[in-house]
């Protein structure tokens, strides 16, 4: 966890506007997303590839309970769906920031271009400031082979007219967070009856 | 000229809004001066040696894979840019918000070459679709009124009158939004590049610069050659610097970095501009220190000066506020811009919220020192010797003083 408690990148997500739900371990947070899920009335979600996400047994769970995942693809449409799922490479406890370093099958678009934008995000990724991160980044040799980064700080916003603040302009008008702290695994079939 | 009332409050409310949010974002600072010198002084160190910095981001970003070019000027960025567009068979292009494209004059040099020409941003966007030029670096559309806006809208859009600011925003977005999917290429005005690795780098709170890289096969990357930072850390000092005092926030909602292509998950080419265009000739002037600046517009926000004029009074010059005032004079023609650094009231009111840590007042002074004998006509020059004779003899003074009642008050002077 470098350091950061969740509580601090919490409290910065909340000043955000950013909804979050908290989970003892993986199983309990693909519990929680599945319902989330269901309670949007949403079957196709714009995401990276299910291995990507940092929640194992995902694939099965969403496919189990009927949910599927579209990759974001720049050619295609359907990176104009509504409602976006990525993990991230980091979270910044002092602004509640994302970090997302591009690899393949890990497209920004999810995080960018739908109305909603759900977070999996596990907690030995959040790092105390982007100084934090960044010196963490370096030391992993990452940072040689990157062809970016990216860091998002709150939804989408906008004040150009009058100063008034519209949210969710190009990007997401909202944010949710699943934060996961570390802990065992377990099937993921079960899900499919606890939902 | 003085802006019109309706623009007047429009900029009070920058004034006055835009200053609180910027005072309070740096208020949450443990020594705020520090931090401000600390980040003069990063900028200051690339300025020092820019050559140097210059030739290491361009053999980074070259061993990046990017394509490198210099241009000395405006005229040279745009046959570049034309050139690039046109051997890539692109007729359909995208600009993020950046005054680089304005300095250039970038969309008519496209229109003349028969591309077309996207603003993707909502504040440059309305700025072209009500009319006239973007008054502020950060916030281009801040003159306009709410009214404006949607007399604009009805008669071009053909939509529905309202002055409720979300539905116009929503409208906007609804208009300029398609427009990311229906080109292959981009044109980026940066805000910094990073010459330790050759990173390019965009600021903004939408994610609109984000979204032109996510979706663009191809990029052109624009960088005033002054916007160089030595090194991450450096970096990481300007973004929050630029953040609190343009947007009042700790940290923009997207700070958006590309290093080098990305075929799976970004453009496939990037082409860097490194644009002087008088750059140089400021840095040869001794003037590195109005070089400092970083585009965060708060020294105009603050500026009571600004805040009558807008920029519209600042004679079609793209920088404007208080810096432009110190730098349109040493990168216009010989002659031009001369009455600038008068465009004060000597408050200092900028002095202390630059985040850079420019001493504008002093550099408005020097310039004003510069530029007096060929600012003033010579009838000028006369009053004012003739009023400073008088400031010097208290009697002569008071019997001028009495005359000029006599004169303009008539019977009722006492």
């Amino acid at each position: 966890m470098h350091g950061s408690a969740p509580a601090a990148f919490l409290a910065a997500w909340a000043r955000l506007g950013g909804s979050w739900e908290q989970h003892a371990n993986p199983t309990s947070a693909r519990l929680g997303l599945l319902r989330y899920l269901r309670d949007l009335q949403i079957r196709e979600v714009l995401a990276w590839p299910a291995d990507e996400l940092p929640l194992p047994g995902l694939d099965d769970a969403l496919r189990d309970t009927g949910f599927s995942l579209v990759p974001a693809d720049k050619q295609d449409w359907k990176t104009r769906s509504s409602i976006g799922l990525t993990g991230a490479d980091a979270g910044l406890a002092a602004t509640g920031s994302l970090v997302f370093a591009p690899a393949p099958g890990r497209s920004w678009l999810p995080a960018l271009l739908p109305i909603l934008h759900i977070v999996i995000l596990p907690s030995d990724r959040l790092y105390p400031d982007l100084a934090a991160w960044r010196e963490a980044w370096r030391h992993s040799g990452r940072e040689q082979d990157a062809a970016g980064a990216l860091i998002v700080t709150g939804p989408s916003i906008s004040a150009d007219i009058e100063f008034h603040r519209h949210r969710g302009t190009f990007g997401p008008r909202f944010l949710h967070l699943i934060l996961i702290e570390s802990g065992g695994e377990r099937d993921a079939g079960i899900e499919r009856e606890m939902i | 000229m003085l802006a019109d009332r309706y623009t007047r409050t429009a900029l009070e409310r920058l004034h006055r809004l835009g200053a609180k949010e910027s005072a309070r974002a740096w208020a949450g600072v443990d020594d705020a001066d520090a931090e401000r010198r600390a980040a003069g002084q990063v900028r200051q160190q690339v300025l020092d040696d820019l050559p140097a910095f210059l030739d290491r981001l361009e053999t980074k970003a070259k061993a990046n894979g990017l394509h490198v070019h210099r241009a000395a000027d405006f005229q040279v960025a745009n046959r570049i840019i034309v050139e690039i567009l046109q051997a890539a068979g692109q007729k359909r292009v995208l600009r993020n918000h950046s005054s680089l494209h304005d300095e250039i004059a970038l969309d008519r040099a496209l229109a003349a070459n028969d591309i077309t020409l996207t603003r993707i941003h909502a504040g440059e966007h309305l700025v072209d679709l009500v009319g006239g030029q973007a008054g502020h670096p950060v916030w281009p559309a801040a003159h306009l009124r709410a009214e404006d806006i949607s007399a604009a809208m009805q008669s071009k859009w053909r939509i529905p009158a309202t002055l409720d600011p979300d539905n116009l925003a929503a409208t906007t977005y609804n208009r300029t939004r398609p427009s990311l999917f229906q080109s292959r290429a981009a044109i980026l005005g940066l805000h910094f590049a990073v010459a330790a690795s050759g990173a390019l780098v965009c600021l903004d709170n939408d994610g609109h610069n984000a979204c032109l890289v996510a979706l663009a096969d191809h990029i052109i990357c624009i960088l005033g050659i002054e916007q160089v930072a030595a090194d991450a850390a450096g970096l990481d000092i300007l973004v929050p610097a630029f953040a609190r005092s343009g947007w009042g926030q700790p940290l923009p909602g997207y700070i958006t970095t590309v290093v080098r292509p990305d075929p799976a998950a970004g453009p496939r080419r990037i082409d860097l501009i490194l644009l002087d265009n008088g750059r140089s000739r400021v840095l040869a002037a001794g003037m590195a220190e109005a070089l400092r600046c970083i585009g965060c517009g708060a020294c105009h926000t603050i500026c009571p000066v600004y805040a009558q004029l807008g920029g519209q009074g600042y004679g079609g010059f793209i920088q404007t506020g208080p810096i432009g005032a110190i730098l349109n004079p040493l990168l216009a023609r010989p002659g031009l811009a001369v009455e600038q650094p008068f465009l004060s009231t000597g408050c200092d009111a900028c002095r202390p919220v630059c985040p850079v840590d420019i001493d504008l007042p002093g550099l408005l002074h020097q310039g004003r020192l510069r530029l007096a004998p060929t600012a003033a006509s010579t009838r000028e020059r006369l009053a004012f010797w003739l009023w400073q004779r008088l400031l010097s003899h208290p009697a002569l003074f008071k019997r001028f003083m009495r005359l000029a009642r006599r004169l303009f008050l008539g019977s009722h002077a006492s």
